[in-house]
């Protein structure tokens, strides 16, 4: 069985990577105990000490105390929030829909920027519009989202007047949040997404295609796109997972009500449960999105059918 | 790719140069302090005392631009730096025999198999804010990258003809790694230092802007930005030497890479 083989390189990335950011959180350089305990006014004793080692489990071996989290996350529970005392879950599943919202509409807007974009510049590769569009490519990349996130609020929102600035998770002001991400993520898309059709266009089968009378534009939408889209899938997988993690520096920008902000927030609290399952989850979203991107170009190229039979 | 090499390496030059001379030279003509208050000039527009402007304790913007710009680039050399010379003992050892070496092989797949931000996220928020922390959490998950690139170039260079006769004419292996397999890496290496350069500079900005690099009064250029965010819509100007640098800098970076991929350092 062809699929058995990644399928159990990406169970085990995701064991390892977990297992890894377990032991980085845990093996922290200072006493855990010492600096919860130091959120309290007052010095805390031994005593107080040894109950929060005991409460916390951090009296327990590594490994132990990683076998329990795991056990607890596979059943949907993660821990309770240091400073709040709150699930985490819980936390999570009220700022998980604008995060989710966010990062689809990027997605899908840098997909249609780039698959027209690319689409435009392959069709005359080393005319104007290919340079055109390879120089927009990299100035899009030459600006970090943030920046430019930025730039596009003091231009379109303090400056015309046309987004309300504060994002507040919905439909309505995700527009512009999406634009500025899509723009990143097809200046990253849409170069290599145009080699892989001009590629196409130039293969010795579609030249065989065209000697047979098809049309270019037949050509195009029937052969060499579907082709070069095969191709892209793997950047398809990169680019989902890239949006939602990268989601976080422009969550910030626009104020966006999601998971970035507040896990940036935790970050500096300290707050340790919360950062540990975002970064599981997000490893955990990351891996399985470019494996399945992986194994669906593999599943579906003709090459790989054949020698599967 | 773009109109012709040369035009993208003067480009490239002309925008480095440009952010050096800033940086180095500005020092010595502008010694205005970056971190001194003057609550009687706060968020003023560019004038001849303040060329780009004051920010809202009234520090002067350009001694600011300034110091700060040395902080970004010296942290993103440094990170590129250290991920590079990791990277590429790592990945020449990955070429040896033995178990070891596919270990390390297998390690440096899986760690490029991990979203690395999200890493360097879990290590700041393990050992703390500050710039220091985030250098190292960057190059801890920066190295992988070099070893890959350097493995491969390396395997390939020791299947060559000539690797194969150095050998049996007595050349030991340290002698070939360093005397034919190195000097190969140098013009690739070079190309992905260069956009690695550009990349983690804009990263390293990001960092600061969300509080997670340097942190206040120092002057950064992600920092500077993310202490514009509450005045901007009153003073545009806070934004435009932070973008204009940080911009330059990653353009720079990326033109030079193409025009060092394609040439491979001659030409």
């Amino acid at each position: 069985m062809a699929l058995l083989r990644p399928l159990m390189r990406m169970l085990a990335t995701l064991v390892v990577a977990s297992f890894l950011i377990f032991s980085i959180l845990a093996l922290l350089p200072g006493d855990l105990a010492a600096f919860l305990a130091s959120r309290s006014n007052t010095k805390p004793s031994e005593e107080s000490l040894a109950a929060i080692r005991e409460q916390f489990g951090l009296n327990q071996p590594l490994l132990h105390r990683y076998g329990d989290w795991l056990t607890g996350a596979l059943h949907g529970d993660f821990g309770e929030s240091w400073l709040t005392g709150a699930p985490v879950a819980d936390l999570f599943a009220q700022r998980m829909g604008p995060t989710l919202l966010l990062g689809v509409s990027i997605f899908g807007l840098g997909s249609a920027i780039t698959f027209l974009w690319g689409g435009f510049a392959a069709l005359r590769p080393g005319r104007l519009v290919d340079h055109t569009l390879t120089i927009l490519a990299i100035l899009g990349a030459t600006l970090p989202g943030f920046v430019l996130g930025l730039l596009a609020i003091r231009v379109f929102a303090s400056g015309l007047g046309w987004a309300s600035v504060i994002g507040d998770g919905t439909m309505r002001t995700v527009t512009l949040p999406a634009l500025v991400g899509a723009i990143g993520l097809s200046s990253y898309w849409a170069r290599p997404f145009r080699a892989l059709v001009v590629d196409a266009l130039a293969s010795d089968w579609a030249l065989a295609a065209r000697a047979r009378g098809l049309t270019e534009t037949r050509l195009l939408f029937r052969h060499a796109l579907p082709n070069a889209l095969l191709g892209f899938l793997p950047f398809l997988g990169v680019g989902l997972a890239g949006a939602l993690t990268g989601a976080i520096l422009i969550e910030t920008v626009f104020s966006w009500p999601g998971l970035g902000a507040f896990v940036i927030d935790a970050i500096k609290r300290r707050d340790l449960p919360i950062v540990q399952a975002f970064a599981v989850l997000a490893v955990a979203f990351y891996v399985v999105t470019t494996a399945l991107a992986d194994l669906a170009a593999r599943a579906l190229s003709p090459r790989m059918q054949r020698s599967g039979r | 790719m773009i109109a012709s090499h040369s035009s993208a390496r003067i480009t490239g030059a002309a925008l480095l140069t440009l952010v050096l001379t800033l940086i180095l030279i500005g020092p010595l003509v502008w010694s205005v302090s970056p971190t001194d208050q003057n609550l009687m000039a706060v968020v003023q527009p560019p004038s001849v005392s303040h060329p780009i402007g004051t920010d809202q304790y009234g520090r002067d913007l350009l001694a600011r631009l300034i110091d700060g710009g040395r902080v970004s680039l010296i942290s993103a050399v440094l990170i590129v730096g250290g991920s590079l010379v990791i990277g590429t003992l790592v990945g020449l050892a990955a070429t040896l025999d033995g178990i070891v070496a596919r270990l390390i092989t297998q390690a440096i797949d899986m760690a490029l198999a991990l979203p690395s931000l999200i890493l360097a996220l879990v290590i700041v928020g393990a050992l703390g804010i500050g710039m220091g922390n985030l250098i190292f959490a960057f190059v801890a998950v920066g190295w992988p990258w070099y070893a890959r690139l350097v493995r491969g170039i390396a395997r390939e260079r020791l299947s060559a003809p000539d690797i194969l006769a150095a050998r049996l004419a007595g050349v030991g292996r340290l002698a070939v790694m360093t005397g034919h397999v190195v000097p190969h890496l140098a013009a690739r290496l070079a190309a992905a230092a260069a956009l690695d350069l550009g990349y983690t500079l804009g990263a390293l900005a990001g960092f600061s802007y969300l509080g997670l690099g340097a942190q206040a009064p120092a002057a950064e250029w992600g920092l500077m930005l993310r202490d514009a965010q509450m005045f901007f819509t009153a003073a545009p100007w806070l934004l435009i030497g932070p973008c204009a640098c940080i911009g330059a800098v990653v353009a720079a970076a990326l033109l030079l890479a193409e025009d060092l991929a394609q040439t491979g350092g001659r030409g």
